[in-house]
């Protein structure tokens, strides 16, 4: 009897979570933490579907080259998120009903005693600059897109596509904003 | 969102609170809301002193529970809110209205202090400055002055839990 000498197929790479933007992934509620982190994927997509528009050429396989850079800087926004969502459930303001009862005291407006606004020492804003940075990325990416359309012929590609890779690094950079922006290279 | 049971919260009253319900259910908010930012810091320094103030921010929780079963004993408050003149006492209903009131008050400057903490720690540990840990320290030193506040605050509300206790036999 001859038996077939099965081979078993090794398991595919696991997928980074973050390689395709799901603003749906983490969950972070469906308030304000949810929409910020959102615009960081809507960035992540647009950043793609201007990869897909482009002729082929350098510029465009340049452009694919730097996408895997990308999803570590989002995995960070939704740490960010997520870290928020668990520890301002509404909001970076204050929860308007605790006000509300706090307002009605019978002997004074207690809600006085505590600031609109809880205190936050830099997690919104660390959120925001995410955000902010691939949205920096993405946005050089049409730039760059809408300069190779209207002249095919640029013999310059090589040092706007220095400037996007500066800008890629700029975001992954944790937490410091980018010293520059492509369009002050160029 | 970890359940009642995990993070070991007393029970909710089981009755009907009226208008000290959601006084209640802000509180109890805040207490879990405390409770993450204590997980969040989890290996950090700052978490054994987030941790040992929990238990205080568990017996103001318990004693803002009692007082309010204590006030929904009481005939409903007037409707007249403010201008009561020096001399005159606001109703016992009211009066323990007030005091949660003052208890979710200082229990919300604890929380914020607890989740200033943990961002600091949680933004450190990202990029490590000097600064951000200085802001944790800061922040850790406002929790111990909120802390007091709540200790304060539980010392309030079960004096007066007995008092009106005592009356009401």
């Amino acid at each position: 009897m001859t038996r077939r000498s099965r081979t078993v197929a090794p398991d595919p790479e696991p997928a980074d979570p973050f390689d395709r933007a799901d603003a749906w992934a983490p969950a972070v509620g469906f308030g304000y933490w949810r929409a910020v982190y959102g615009g960081c994927c809507d960035a992540l997509l647009a950043y793609d579907r201007i990869t897909a528009t482009m002729p082929p050429g350098p510029l465009r396989g340049k452009l694919v080259e730097l996408r895997p850079e990308l999803p570590a800087r989002l995995a960070r926004a939704a740490r960010l998120a997520e870290v928020a969502a668990l520890l301002f459930p509404a909001g970076p303001a204050r929860e308007p009903a605790l006000l509300a009862l706090l307002a009605d005291d019978p002997l004074d407006d207690l809600s006085r005693r505590l600031s609109p606004v809880p205190p936050d020492p830099g997690l919104r804003e660390a959120l925001l600059t995410a955000r902010e940075e691939l949205w920096r990325v993405a946005e050089d990416a049409a730039r760059l897109a809408v300069r190779v359309w209207e002249n095919p012929t640029a013999t310059d590609v090589p040092a706007w596509l220095t400037g996007l890779a500066g800008g890629v690094a700029t975001a992954l950079a944790a937490g410091v904003p980018g010293p520059c922006h492509l369009e002050d290279e160029l | 969102m970890t359940g009642p049971a995990d993070l070991d919260l007393p029970a909710a009253p089981s009755w009907d609170l009226a208008e000290f319900g959601p006084r209640y259910a802000a509180a109890e908010q805040m207490a879990r809301r405390y409770a993450a930012a204590v997980a969040l810091v989890a290996g950090h320094p700052a978490r054994d002193q987030l941790a040992a103030a929990w238990p205080t921010v568990r017996i103001v929780l318990e004693a803002v529970g009692r007082s309010c079963l204590t006030a929904i004993r009481q005939p409903p408050r007037s409707t007249r809110r403010r201008g009561l003149t020096r001399r005159q006492r606001p109703a016992r209903r009211s009066r323990h209205l007030h005091q949660v009131h003052l208890a979710l008050v200082a229990l919300a400057q604890a929380v914020d202090a607890a989740v200033a903490t943990a961002v600091s720690v949680v933004l450190a540990a990202e990029a490590p400055e000097a600064g951000r840990r200085a802001e944790a320290d800061d922040w850790l030193t406002a929790l111990g002055a909120a802390v007091a506040q709540l200790e304060l605050t539980v010392a309030m509300l079960t004096d007066d839990g007995g008092a009106a206790s005592a009356g009401d036999r």
